[in-house]
């Protein structure tokens, strides 16, 4: 932040209240106020105030900028690289067994509904033909509900009737 | 702080010793499955697999040398919580590996196992390997033992690493060089680089050379260390064969170049625990001629190369073969020293490995040009006064 | 007349208007006398319907998913930049001030000091080393104007952030009835055959020419009311499940082309609830429930059908 600060006052006059006739001429109470109270001691001189453009300008590149607001690098010992090396491949193979009986699970069922639509075909032409039909602009409901880590307040609508839908039209 | 320095440094010269006491020990035992038998599969300082296993230390990780640095380390939050149940999986995984390696050795080692063909077999023999490196690669006592560069190299997943290491730097460092100075082709016509081949001077204690430096000739007088390390298992007392030879030798006659032979010793005991040539041990047919380049002429290249004396008859599928070992190189070869093909002066490489069916397995590369000291090694050697080339022909 | 409203109605809320011709058909022969045309083999299919009511809260944690999931967290804190609070609150106002009273500020660094956890390295009110904990400060509604006084009021913003439970009344009476039991898993609707008093999924006969997601959903409503929003997920059956003469369930080899079977379409719950017409013993049970509830061999054939969670 004293870096930018320094960098503005190099770039002139005009962001800065500097003692020197400002060229916007907005700080001129300041400037001839500092040149009385340059010595005097004890009392706050306005000589290094920004004015409250520059100090907005400051602020917000202040705050884009990463010197002095990172974290220091985690240094770890080799003991706690090895243990955390440790935990971040036992995760790995947590998550790639969930996903294998997940697969497994949906390759199972993709084999039933394989079964069953030929089972089908082999009973009845007709219902086969409905159920295999292309379901063109199906998409999930839009009423449907992603699971959260923590209920709603009202956690089922079981007062729902064929009616809202009507309601909900007009 | 000195007193601990020099105690951790005593502790550190025992665990290797120890390291290498425990290989040799259980150099047979590498097949086998059970874990707990394996000493080198554990973390030797207790103090150490205490803080691995636990994270538990008194002020601070053990590794940090300084108790000012153990003072002010932070270990991350959480992270000793997570860590015995990421262990548990760990182990429970380790476990399976075990079991299906467990299977695959029954497969193998049952009845009907000489039904198996040999394509078959490799693979199954390819499969348990792969196995068995798995069951231990996470295991934080081996990534420990890793680190500090204490590999046990008769258990596969050591093996596996320091294979890993070589074939990210060493081999292809080794392999751009022997390409670079066109070793390949104008030694032997190709390589399937499969050990490491390391090479260093008495003169200069505890350096490797690097493939194609250029070493001064007082450096080459004696005759070279050279360490073969095998990545994958081998029997014990595997036999190869390390000859040396230098393709820049003036021709003048012929206004071209001839091979000079410079080294030649076959039946080299080596095994994957003792990688170093022991002389002692096996044949040296051709002692070591230092290298004494000629004044103005061009740099030599000083090309050594590795093989396995394979034996034909004990393929892969042999049920003789240990489990684990696709490689076997027991065969001897017998020369004697005054043998026509053993001939230093124009030295046909490329007919002495086909005569020999040698298996080259690894290569190795230096140079020598005429130096300060090539006028002493001449004498000392009592090599004669070499050839002075000239701008113009004489 | 009272069925021909509910299926106009069940065309109505699936939206597949494309049907409605069809099961208009359909209903005007549902009082008619059935034909000689029916097929032989429609009578001895069924539509089986496997409702489900899908989680509504994410699934219970593993204990390492816990562990490493807060040491990430952590992770992640620690790795922060530093909050720029002058950003945020003006320099010199009340709630700076505030601000600034509300932090425990890092341990400060002075010269000549031995600190046995390090040298601290202070950045804006900040420990580089360690993560960043902020306190926001706690202002009660009275001093403060800007949140409304009434605490009570449940649209107040100063109200305090209270988080439902995970765990109902439901769950704590185990009314298998209800939709607001074990949040976390999928319940799947099962009914009791009164005359044979067994478990099932519920399945429905076809009418003529009628598909079997049209015959499931038009059984569900004429068994459990019409006030039910669902959500067909394909018109194509999941699985099928085979049953011999005495209502066995047998496998593929054993089935002949006169044996009954049942054609599952999987459906979700949305909106609404079961309400037995005609006093039905029903219940919405986990894929475990199902185990013990149902016989082992129409359990296992309809096991695979059914989701994880």
């Amino acid at each position: 932040m004293f870096r930018i600060q320094s960098s503005l006052r190099a770039m002139g006059p005009t962001l800065l209240g500097s003692a020197r006739p400002s060229v916007v001429g907005c700080n001129n109470a300041n400037v001839k106020a500092t040149a009385n109270l340059v010595l005097s001691r004890g009392k706050r001189t306005k000589a290094r105030a920004l004015a409250p453009g520059a100090q907005r300008i400051i602020n917000m590149l202040s705050v884009f900028s990463a010197h002095k607001k990172q974290p220091r690098r985690i240094k770890l010992a080799m003991e706690d690289l090895i243990r955390h090396n440790v935990v971040q491949k036992a995760w790995s193979i947590f998550m790639r067994d969930k996903k294998l009986i997940r697969t497994e699970r949906l390759k199972s069922q993709y084999k039933k509904i394989e079964e069953a639509a030929e089972e089908l075909k082999s009973l009845n032409g007709y219902l086969h033909f409905e159920a295999t039909k292309r379901e063109l602009g199906k998409r999930f409901s839009p009423e449907m509900r992603i699971p959260t880590e923590t209920p709603p307040n009202e956690i089922w609508h079981e007062d729902w009737k064929v009616t809202d839908i009507y309601a909900k039209k007009r | 702080m000195s007193i601990r320095r020099a105690f951790s440094k005593s502790i550190r010269a025992y665990s290797t010793e120890a390291a290498t006491a425990g290989s040799t020990s259980t150099s047979s035992s590498a097949a086998s499955t059970s874990t707990e038998a394996v000493s080198s599969l554990k973390i030797r300082n207790p103090r150490m697999r205490r803080a691995v296993l636990q994270g538990d230390w008194i002020d601070g990780p053990p590794s940090l040398r300084t108790k000012h640095a153990r003072l002010a380390y932070n270990s991350p939050i959480g992270l000793k919580e997570v860590f015995p149940l990421a262990y548990d999986i760990i182990l429970k995984e380790k476990a399976r590996h075990y079991a299906k390696a467990e299977e695959i050795k029954q497969e193998l080692e049952s009845s009907d196992a000489s039904k198996i063909d040999a394509e078959t077999r490799a693979s199954l023999v390819a499969k348990y390997n792969k196995h068995l490196v798995r069951a231990e690669l996470n295991d934080p006592e081996v990534q420990y033992n890793y680190r500090i560069k204490q590999l046990d190299l008769t258990q596969p997943v050591y093996r596996h690493l320091a294979e890993r290491d070589w074939k990210s730097y060493d081999m292809l460092i080794t392999l751009q060089r022997l390409e670079q100075l066109h070793v390949i082709p104008d030694t032997l016509p190709t390589i399937d680089p499969r050990a490491d081949v390391k090479l260093q001077f008495p003169t200069v204690i505890n350096k490797w050379v690097t493939p194609g430096e250029v070493l001064r000739n007082a450096v080459c007088t004696r005759t070279p260390i050279v360490k073969i390390q095998e990545f994958q298992q081998i029997p014990d007392n595997s036999l190869y064969t390390v000859l040396i030879v230098d393709p820049d030798t003036p021709d003048i006659a012929n206004d071209g170049y001839t091979t000079t032979l410079h080294w030649a010793v076959t039946n080299i005991p080596l095994s994957n625990t003792s990688p170093v040539v022991d002389l002692a041990k096996s044949d040296e047919l051709i002692p070591f001629l230092p290298p004494h380049p000629d004044k103005n002429g061009p740099t030599h290249r000083y090309c050594l190369w590795a093989f396995r004396q394979a034996d034909p008859s004990t393929s892969v599928n042999a049920t003789s073969t240990p489990l684990g070992s696709p490689t076997v190189a027991t065969r001897r070869i017998e020369i004697a020293a005054n043998d026509v093909s053993l001939a230093r002066e124009n030295f046909g490489i490329r007919a002495f490995v086909s005569a020999h069916n040698l298996d080259p397995v690894g290569a190795h590369v230096w140079r020598c040009t005429y130096d300060q000291s090539t006028e002493s090694v001449r004498e000392k050697f009592g090599l004669g006064p070499g050839i002075v080339f000239d701008k113009v022909r004489r | 007349m009272a069925g021909a409203s509910v299926s106009r109605r069940l065309v109505q809320s699936s939206g597949l208007k494309n049907l409605q011709t069809n099961i208009n058909n359909s209903c005007k022969r549902l009082y008619s006398t059935e034909t000689d045309g029916t097929k032989a083999s429609t009578r001895r299919i069924l539509a089986g319907l496997i409702l489900s009511r899908t989680p509504v809260v994410t699934p219970e944690l593993t204990e390492f998913e816990k562990a490493y999931y807060h040491y990430q967290d952590e992770l992640e804190r620690r790795l922060m930049w530093t909050f720029p609070s002058y950003y945020y609150f003006k320099k010199g106002s009340l709630r700076e001030r505030q601000f600034n009273a509300a932090q425990r500020g890092p341990v400060p660094r002075h010269a000549n000091i031995w600190y046995p956890k390090g040298i601290p390295d202070i950045q804006h009110n900040r420990e580089r080393r360690l993560k960043q904990e902020i306190v926001i400060p706690r202002q009660s509604a009275d001093n403060d104007g800007l949140f409304g006084n009434n605490e009570e009021s449940d649209d107040s913003l100063g109200r305090p952030i209270v988080l439902n439970s995970r765990h109902t009344e439901a769950d704590e009476i185990n009314d298998t009835t209800s939709l607001k039991r074990k949040l976390d898993r999928t319940l799947y609707l099962v009914v009791k055959e009164q005359d044979k008093n067994i478990w099932r999924f519920p399945a429905f006969s076809l009418e003529q020419k009628e598909p079997l997601h049209i015959a499931a959903e038009r059984g569900l409503r004429q068994i459990g009311g019409v006030n039910i929003n669902t959500w067909t997920v394909s018109n194509t059956p999941a699985g099928v499940t085979r049953f011999n003469e005495s209502g066995q369930v047998i496998g593929k080899e054993e089935s002949t082309d006169s044996s009954k079977r049942e054609f599952y379409i999987k459906s979700h719950i949305l909106h609404g609830k079961f309400v037995p017409q005609d006093g039905q013993d029903f219940a919405w049970l986990t894929r475990e429930e199902l185990g013990s509830k149902l016989d082992e061999p129409y359990y296992n054939s309809v096991e695979p059908l059914l989701s994880l969670n």
